[in-house]
């Protein structure tokens, strides 16, 4: 769908020289390793979780995780899908210990309507309904949900990085959509210009 | 699914029709379908929909603080002592001090519990069921004999 973010990583030489100097232990090649991808690994921890703290919390350990696991890094992806996938499988993992901050989100995001003749463009009432929809979903199919249009990676790479095949990523995502339509087709009357 | 099921063949390929992934001449055929369908039409328009609105979402910001927090806790992870490791003399102290509790059971002589038998499963020849059936019923002469006594060697 065209609406999914171009931004992804690149995994160029200049990347593959760093990633090789971190295997080494070099913290300084990790460092800049780290504040590439930072704001990408939090966003990705923070869909899936629900909760900024949280998100804070599982990048940090997320990247000490993979600090500890790239000497094990045999390029046979790119770095960008491997970082992905230690994200995404830790988030998953930790998400049920968030699930209480998750349903608060959504009743917060419930009991806050607009005020009359607010304008409801793309707002942060929209942003919030549609974050308590993301967390309606379950963590496997809000992972593939997030790692799809949010961090606008491919079919094959989500594959790759949750370790699933290319058709049950598909499948994954349609039964997304299912269980989103009803959250997100009021969310869509209200904010069609 | 067949040809005659239209709307089944194109919903099975709809992610792929949305992600522009789908063979022009399939793709063609799927958009005439959706055109055409109703029901098609409204679903695809749906998902068109759901994916805009998930991929509008704004990507939060990191916290300015995170990249202290990442050096903080790898220098943590750095600073923490190393699990001690046993010596030579209190890895030997140790493996005796197991051996020893465990023996003791098997040597105990004179008053007391009565000593523990230590017992090794031995190979058998299992017999028919009638015999199996025979062997583990109760034996009334002996009541403390064990049913599984012939499955066992003692080691006094």
């Amino acid at each position: 769908m065209s609406q999914v973010p171009e931004s992804r990583p690149a995994s160029d030489a200049g990347e593959e020289t760093l990633v090789r100097r971190a295997q080494t232990g070099d913290r300084e090649a990790f460092r800049a390793l780290y504040e590439k991808y930072m704001d990408r690994v939090f966003a990705t921890a923070y869909r899936i979780a629900g909760d900024r703290e949280t998100a804070a919390d599982l990048a940090q350990e997320i990247f000490v995780k993979v600090f500890e696991e790239l000497p094990g890094f045999r390029f046979g992806s790119r770095f960008s899908t491997w970082l992905y996938r230690v994200a995404a499988n830790h988030a998953i993992n930790k998400a049920s210990e968030t699930a209480r901050h998750a349903r608060l989100r959504e009743r917060v995001a419930r009991e806050r309507p607009p005020a009359p003749g607010e304008p409801r463009p793309r707002d942060r009432f929209a942003d919030e309904r549609i974050q308590a929809a993301l967390d309606g979903l379950s963590v496997k199919l809000r992972a593939v949900t997030v790692l799809r249009y949010l961090e606008g990676l491919s079919y094959e790479e989500i594959a790759e990085a949750m370790d699933l095949s290319v058709g049950t990523v598909k499948s994954r995502l349609f039964l997304a959509h299912a269980t989103l339509k009803e959250a997100l087709d009021e969310l869509m009357k209200d904010v069609r210009p | 699914m067949n040809s005659g099921d239209p709307c089944g063949i194109f919903r099975a390929g709809l992610m792929d029709y949305l992600d522009g992934a789908l063979h022009p001449a399939v793709r063609d055929a799927a958009r005439a379908h959706e055109q055409a369908c109703a029901a098609c039409g409204t679903l695809a328009a749906a998902l068109r929909g759901q994916a805009a609105l998930l991929a509008g979402l704004p990507r939060p910001s990191a916290p300015p603080d995170l990249g202290e927090r990442i050096e903080r806790a790898l220098g943590a992870r750095r600073a923490a002592p190393a699990p001690r490791r046993w010596t030579g003399w209190a890895a030997v102290a140790a493996a005796a001090a197991v051996i020893a509790i465990a023996l003791i059971p098997l040597h105990r002589d004179g008053p007391g519990p009565a000593p523990r038998r230590a017992v090794r499963i031995v190979d058998v020849d299992l017999p028919d069921r009638g015999t199996l059936l025979g062997r583990f019923a109760p034996n009334y002469e002996n009541p403390t004999a064990s049913p599984l006594d012939p499955l066992v060697a003692n080691e006094r």
